[in-house]
């Protein structure tokens, strides 16, 4: 009781003194124009004294002043404030003077002004992103920001993409190789990332470095995307709406036979197997093919299966608030059917962002987003290339055929879709609840705290019709699956100005999470009645099968960085982390890593401060480890597999081993970086960029190791690889008019990597090491190279293979399997020595010597976007390229994919060999025997180059409305995927054979904010 | 004073939070522990985990026969060796390449690499659970000797189709652990102690296997027929006398009708063992396309569908040659080749499209020349053999059981054995299993007659390979080069036959792993 009195004595003393020097107190939260993000940092001074402030990392500032005073506020890169004092409260908006060198730039629990980051971080300019119609953000970050590969998972409405940061460094998937993906300080699976409605997010950062990377530990070496959702400012209500509408089309850059050049391709390879010449048409074709060839009744089975696309989406958020309490709340739905009747995705969000101020210590924030979606799968088959023209989709009668030739073999994909019904239901919620805690001024004390839940339901039923159900009359399956994520971290931050040349900032988080999975599938076979689908599981005759999954996957960490600012000139980040992982083994679950980064602002350096032309400097370098582990649990238990038999009819389960040896030693991979990189701005903000170069080392790779059948395994899981990438990425943005009504800038990135496996777990008796080949494992090669024979055209008649290294005359006794005029011409360029040892010089003979690796990385890729911006039109195209990247082409040496130039599937449209057409580039069509190097011959260069996006909008500003409230209308139309120049047959050189086809599109968006 | 009040729960509140949490973070939030799977510990440190494993080598034994597959795949692997042998036409898919000892069989192209793998599995997994079982002290003695003579029949069948197949193999009778996984194997195993462990493991299930036991599993009659196999191979006759003469009249197993021994289900007094399928049970094994490599396409005739009389659906991959055609319709009662083994004339089954002037049930005549592509594809005689019964005749994949080991071998072995020792001796044996099929009884008794009968009974049930190579390079050189294909049609085996064909290549991709003196068979 004393005390307080004493205190209470001691405040009303401070009070009394405030009063007798006429002075008060002034508080406020600066924030910027453009986004209404606080601003920490800016600088607050009382006019002509040195009587001065900064903002804190929530923009607030407190400073005391004379009475008519005026406060002055500047931040870089905004223009500069100045307020007469009349309020005890002023908070303001401080507006962009142009540049971007200053805006706020997240980085992993808290933010710094891009200028004084120190790692390599980029951030997207979420304008520009989020012009692309899709509910998946990962293709919307596409092309946006140097050295962030995206690859397409499947382009099925509802599909996924990954993001590669930096080059593959896994191998065989048992480390996650893909980016980290944390939404509001969370850690959301790469599955779960299309469930976000794009017009929440606020921000996009991209952790590059290992410096930047160091906040987020283990899982956060591939990379990070950082995601910040909107938040509530206080007083002002605002409700944006956005609506776009999506139409798209099928996209391809290659011809199928049309039917006439089918049925000619199998008299073709029929032909070669009859001595030259043509058998008889009733010989090779089904009774209703000839039918259909005399009538010229064919089938075009992409006219027939496909439709247009469609998406539609409304989105709408509501956000204000009081001093004490900000919301931000938001409703999302977007539907899109896609190119292939059945399939659609369908998804409804809702989020809450909740900040509440307690007291003037504490505070908290709540977190609630809650999603809803429904993919529905169409059939699984659509051999839309490969079906026979020649067949017919319906019957006379106008209903769907089965077999569209006479053949069982061959189902009609209208039928298979009817015959199927496929759906994902799934429910996702994730809470935060994060509650701040002031110590000091300089001592804060955070929580993060998030819980996150999904269900996924999937059902399906293929009917006793359906090609897949037949055999077994009907299948019904029924998955559910429940993710459990919790996630808590304790982090105190300790923030001090020594003086004005010292700063220091001081970050200490521990951290646990926890993952959990569970799966439960029933299989029903055989059902009498099929009216119920898969709701009717229940009822099957056939036997049900029950398969169970479980997974729980902990994590815990501790983790301290110091920041250290020296005369705003010179920038220190430290890194130390400890990280254990539940799926190591025991003994080597932690592991310690550190990370450090220097940034030097050279534009502060007198001798440059005063050159006009450099608005900035900067050159960083930072060089830091980072764990990262398997992503399988249990690998280190030894467990045994079910196995089901039969005794007379009488079932019974058996248990043993899988192929699988259990690790007798698993611990995290480790990734060394290298970053050293530039930051520039010049000639008043004509040219702006950054270059990066990196080199990374990753040890104790996480690989297969193959163990001789003889043991009765087939591999076990190791840690013992190397892999280095290294790489240069490139970002240039020129303002080239900066105009108020007239802006044009172009943008383009750049980014090259090169990776190698540069060593392996095992060495023979000299040192060297023994390579994997049939898992690929190569040293001194790429990831997952290619292996193949060099082709080199095509056998002409008169030349003499049998006489060449390929043919049976040449004393080698190489002897390939119908070899003649037409064959696919393969050369010698390698053999081997009495010892097995690769030689470099021809032996005259075609074997496994003359194999060779092919890189499937690109060379480089990259983009380019110009944007115009003139009296409220707005002009944005942007081109993606990838230059250099290899692929093999399925459609062109598959059977399944119709590569094979035997004349029972169609096909991608190819110039192949007759006598009559001497072709050089593919070999003559043969029923039987197809020509071994075919798949040699498929190896294609996949670059291209892609016309994104192409988008005008028009901007109503300040329309108002009759109750004199501003309103901003946007509207735009947007082309996507609008022209693709490549060389590589398929419907896109980014998705795989016999995957979802690829569609352009032109969407019309409607944006309003009132 | 409400303010502190609030500061001070506030403060308490974050210790306590804090310290929660702290005290998570310990060792044993990292552990891991097994939900759904099974631990090893069960398996090998309990009676009924060893039970267990011994009911999953069944599952694996079963795979290895026939590989688990679904929609995709040929099921070739099943076919290979009876693809390799004297008595089919190899017309197509990638069985042909065997059929055709086209160079495509290498050890780097072509290979065996399913049988390498899945035998040597099941040897090494058989050996943990013998290990296991002679060291567990809680456990009574029948439940051991059972658990261990299960296990060593099939670590004895499997080391034996490897050692048949590839030659230079390595025998193990050590548990594999992580610890000594990686020991480099250096040599194959000498053949004395390839035999030695052979005859040893079945001798031991001969022991004490019973004669009967549940439909499929291993009894002391498969031990018996399989050690008088080996003995075989060994050159061992009295041993392969004895154990064949004993298990036919010491056992309760008797040959069959003709009619029923590929009948059903196999359940019958014959079978010596047996693969176990079933359909629409669990643990009933995958659907396979072994039938569909077999089965013409006779449906394509006009006024044919297809039937389960004839197999069902087919595409004409492997069919019988004339070498064993003839051999068939030499005595013209021989009732193998009366559609029980093999179909061999087809008759009108669709009234609505028989051709006019004919009947359902009038023998289709063949409009084809008998050396043309279409005769062979859809109305030559074909082996129903793995065919299923009960089922839809169009369906591609079929489930049916697999008998590996009957009786009618057991006295084909014994009178073989009868000859080997005294010339002229054993055919009463032989004639036993002509009598069965209805043909005459057989006169002289001489290798040819051996191989003659063997191919009658038992061909394409993947043991005539085996056979023509035990008997010697000089009699699989003759047999392949005379007999393989049709004359003129298909018969490229016959010109690419060179003998160290006589071995499979060991797969280089498994030659890799071992040591770099580890020898790959002669002319690979």
């Amino acid at each position: 009781m004393k005390n307080i009195k004493i205190k209470e004595l001691l405040i009303l003393l401070f009070i009394f003194s405030s009063i007798i020097s006429f002075s008060q107190t002034i508080t406020g939260v600066i924030s910027s124009a453009d986004d209404d993000f606080p601003l920490p940092d800016v600088s607050v001074v009382e006019k002509g004294t040195n009587n001065g402030t900064i903002t804190d990392f929530d923009g607030n500032y407190t400073i005391k002043v004379k009475e008519n005073a005026t406060l002055v506020f500047s931040y870089l890169g905004m223009k500069t404030q100045e307020v007469l004092v009349t309020d005890t409260e002023i908070s303001l908006k401080l507006e962009n003077d142009g540049t971007t060198l200053d805006e706020i730039v997240v980085v992993g629990y808290g933010s710094v002004k891009k200028s004084d980051l120190t790692g390599a971080v980029s951030k997207v300019d979420m304008e520009k992103a989020q012009v692309v119609p899709t509910a998946n953000i990962t293709e919307q970050l596409r092309g946006r920001v140097a050295g962030v590969k995206v690859d397409v998972n499947s382009l099925r409405p509802g599909g996924t993409s990954k993001i590669t940061f930096r080059g593959t460094r896994g191998l065989g998937g048992l480390s996650d190789n893909d980016a980290i993906y944390i939404v509001d300080g969370v850690e959301v699976n790469a599955g779960d990332i299309t469930a976000i409605n794009q017009d929440d997010i606020k921000s996009i950062e991209l952790l590059k470095d290992a410096s930047a990377q160091a906040i987020y530990g283990s899982k956060a070496g591939n990379g990070v995307v950082l995601i910040t959702t909107k938040r509530g400012k206080s007083k002002k209500m605002k409700i944006s709406y956005h609506g776009f509408t999506t139409s798209s089309s099928i996209k391809k850059n290659f011809e199928t036979y049309s039917p006439e050049e089918f049925a000619q391709l199998r008299r073709e390879a029929k032909r070669t197997l009859n001595g030259g010449v043509y058998e008889d048409d009733n010989a090779i074709f089904e009774p209703n093919e000839l039918q259909a060839l005399n009538d010229k009744n064919f089938t075009n089975w992409e006219d027939e299966v496909l439709r247009n696309g469609s998406i539609i989406n409304n989105a709408i958020n509501i956000s204000g608030g009081s001093d004490k309490t900000k919301v931000f709340s938001s409703l999302s739905h977007y539907r899109n059917n896609g190119l292939i009747p059945t399939s659609a995705y369908n998804r409804k969000t809702f989020r809450l962002n909740l900040d509440q101020t307690i007291t003037s210590k504490l505070s908290a924030n709540f977190n609630l987003a809650l999603t809803n979606t429904t993919q529905d799968k169409e059939s699984e088959v659509y051999n839309l290339i490969t079906l026979s023209p020649l067949g017919q989709s319906h019957n006379d009668d106008g209903t769907i055929t089965q077999y569209p030739v006479d053949d069982n073999s061959y189902v009609n994909p209208l039928w298979n879709i009817a015959e199927s019904n496929n759906d994902v239901k799934g429910n996702n919620y994730s809470f935060s609840f994060v509650p701040k805690y002031d110590i000091t001024n300089d001592l804060t004390y955070k929580i993060n705290s998030n819980f996150s839940k999904g269900n996924n339901n999937n059902g399906k039923y293929l009917s006793s019709l359906h090609q897949y159900g037949v055999s077994d009359n009907g299948v019904a399956t029924i998955s559910n699956s429940l993710s459990e994520k919790y996630l808590v971290e304790n982090i105190l931050t300790f923030k001090k100005e020594l003086n004005d040349d010292n700063k220091l900032h001081l970050t200490a988080v521990q951290a646990i999470q926890e993952n959990k999975y569970e799966n439960l599938t029933t299989i029903g076979k055989g059902f009498e009645n099929e009216d119920n689908g898969y709701d009717g599981i229940a009822y099957a005759i056939g036997g049900n099968s029950v398969t169970r999954n479980k997974s729980k996957v902990n994590f815990s960490s501790f983790m301290g960085r110091a920041r250290y600012n020296f005369k705003n000139k010179y920038l220190f980040t430290a890194t130390y982390r400890a990280d254990g992982a539940s799926v190591n083994k025991v003994g080597s679950k932690w592991v310690n890593t550190t990370a450090f980064a220097f940034a030097w602002k050279a534009h502060k350096e007198s001798f440059l401060e005063n050159i006009e032309q450099i608005n900035s400097l900067k050159f960083r370098v930072s060089y830091g480890s980072l764990p990262n582990q398997a992503k399988q649990s249990l690998l280190s238990l030894a467990s045994a597999e079910p196995y089901q038999y039969i005794f007379d009819g009488e079932t019974v389960t058996g248990f043993l081993p899988g192929n699988r040896l259990v690790s007798n030693d698993l611990k995290h991979e480790v990734t060394a970086s290298f970053n050293i990189g530039t930051d520039f701005n010049l000639f008043n903000n004509i040219l702006e960029g950054s270059v990066n170069y990196y080199y990374t080392t990753t040890d104790d790779l996480l690989l297969f190791r193959t163990l001789p059948a003889i043991t009765g395994f087939d591999y076990t899981i190791i840690n013992g690889g190397v892999v280095e990438n290294k790489g240069l990425e490139l970002e240039l943005t020129g303002n080239i008019i900066q105009k108020e009504n007239f802006k044009w800038s172009v943008s383009a990135t750049y980014a090259h990597n090169r990776n190698k496996l540069v060593d392996l777990y095992t060495t023979d008796a000299s040192g060297n090491p023994i390579n994997d080949y049939e898992r690929r494992y190569i040293v001194g090669e790429s990831l997952n190279p290619i292996y193949a024979y060099e082709t080199d055209g095509i056998w002409q008649l008169g030349e003499d293979w049998e006489g060449s290294p390929q043919g049976d005359n040449n004393g080698m006794g190489s002897n390939q399997a119908n070899l003649d005029a037409g064959s696919i011409r393969v050369k010698d360029i390698n053999g081997r020595d009495d010892d097995g040892n690769l030689t470099g010089i021809p032996d005259g003979k075609i074997d496994d010597a003359d194999r060779k690796f092919v890189d499937r990385n690109p060379d480089w890729f990259g983009s380019f976007s110009t944007n115009i911006d003139f009296k409220g039109f707005e002009l944005f195209a942007d081109f993606y390229t990838v230059q250099g990247a290899t692929r093999q082409n399925p459609y062109l040496y598959s059977f399944n994919q119709g590569g094979t130039l035997q004349g029972k599937l169609n096909g991608i449209k190819v110039n192949y060999w007759t006598p009559e057409n001497p072709s050089n580039e593919f070999p003559r069509p043969r029923d039987l025997g197809v020509d071994p190097y075919l798949s040699s011959l498929s190896i294609k260069d996949a670059s291209y180059l892609r016309l994104r996006t192409l988008s005008l909008g028009y901007d109503f500003k300040n329309f108002k409305l009759s109750n004199n409230r501003d309103m901003d209308v946007k509207v735009y139309l947007t082309g996507t995927n609008l022209f693709t120049i490549t060389d590589y047959k398929g419907y896109s050189p980014e998705v795989s054979a016999g995957g979802y086809p690829d569609a352009k599109s032109y969407t019309l968006g409607l944006k309003v904010k009132l | 004073m409400k303010y502190t009040a609030i500061h001070k729960k506030i403060t308490k509140l974050a210790l306590v939070i804090m310290v929660l949490i702290f005290s998570f973070s310990c060792e044993d939030y990292l552990e891991e522990s097994l939900t759904t799977e099974v631990n090893q510990e069960f398996l090998y440190k309990t009676t009924d985990g060893l039970k267990a494993g011994v009911k999953a080598l069944y599952v694996i034994n079963r795979d290895s026969y026939i590989k688990r597959e679904f929609w995709w795949g040929e099921s070739y692997e099943a076919l290979v060796l009876v693809a390799r042998a004297d008595i089919s036409v190899p017309m197509n898919g990638t069985l042909s390449n065997f059929g055709k000892y086209s160079a495509a069989v290498s050890a780097t192209n072509y290979t065996l690499s399913h049988h390498w793998k899945k035998f040597n599995a099941i040897a090494n997994k058989a050996t943990s659970i013998i290990v296991a079982a002679e060291a567990m002290v809680d456990i009574t003695e029948s439940d051991r000797k059972q658990i261990i003579s299960e296990a060593k029949f099939f670590r004895a069948n499997s080391y034996f189709v490897l050692y048949r197949i590839y030659n230079n193999i390595y025998v193990t009778e050590e548990a594999i652990t992580p610890e000594n996984a990686f020991d480099l194997v250096l040599d194959k195993s000498s053949e004395e102690d390839i035999f030695d462990l052979l005859s040893r493991d079945l001798d031991y299930g001969i022991e004490n296997l019973n004669w009967t036991d549940q439909f499929g599993r291993v009894t002391k009659g498969a031990a018996k027929h399989l050690r008088a196999k080996v003995a075989m191979w060994e050159g061992d006759w009295p041993e392969a006398k004895l154990q064949a003469e004993t298990l036919i009249s010491d056992g309760p197993h008797d040959l069959v009708n003709v009619a029923d021994v590929f009948d059903d289900k196999m359940n019958h007094d014959e079978q010596l063992f047996t693969l176990q399928y079933e359909n629409d049970v669990n643990g009933g094994g995958n659907r396979n396309m072994v039938n569909w490599n077999l089965i013409t396409q006779y449906n394509k005739l006009p006024g044919m569908i297809r039937s389960e009389e004839y197999g069902g659906k087919g595409a004409s991959f492997l069919l019988p040659n004339n070498y064993l055609l003839g051999l068939l319709s030499e005595d013209p009662n021989d009732a193998r080749d009366d559609n029980n083994y093999f179909v061999t004339e087809y008759r009108y089954n669709d009234a609505a499209n028989v051709p006019a002037g004919f009947n359902v049930g009038d023998i289709v005549p063949n409009p084809y020349a008998v050396t043309s592509s279409l005769y062979y594809k859809r109305l030559h005689p074909s082996c129903k053999k793995y065919s299923e019964e009960g089922t839809e005749p169009d369906n591609t994949t079929k489930k049916s059981n697999f008998m590996v080991y009957r009786l009618a071998e057991t006295y084909l072995i014994a009178a073989e054995a009868n000859m080997r020792m005294v010339a002229g001796t054993g055919l009463f044996y032989l004639n036993k299993v002509r009598e069965r099929a209805g043909a005459a009884d057989a006169t002289v008794i001489n290798e040819t007659a051996i191989l003659d009968e063997r191919a009658r009974e038992l061909s394409f049930e993947g043991q005539r390979w085996f056979t023509l190579k035990r008997m010697g390079i000089n009699v699989l050189r003759h047999q392949i080069q005379t007999y393989a294909g049709d004359d003129g049609y298909k018969d490229d085996a016959r010109t690419n036959f060179q003998d160290h064909y006589i071995n499979f290549p060991i797969p280089q991709s498994q030659l890799d792993f071992l040591g770099p003196n580890y020898p790959q068979n002669t002319g690979f």
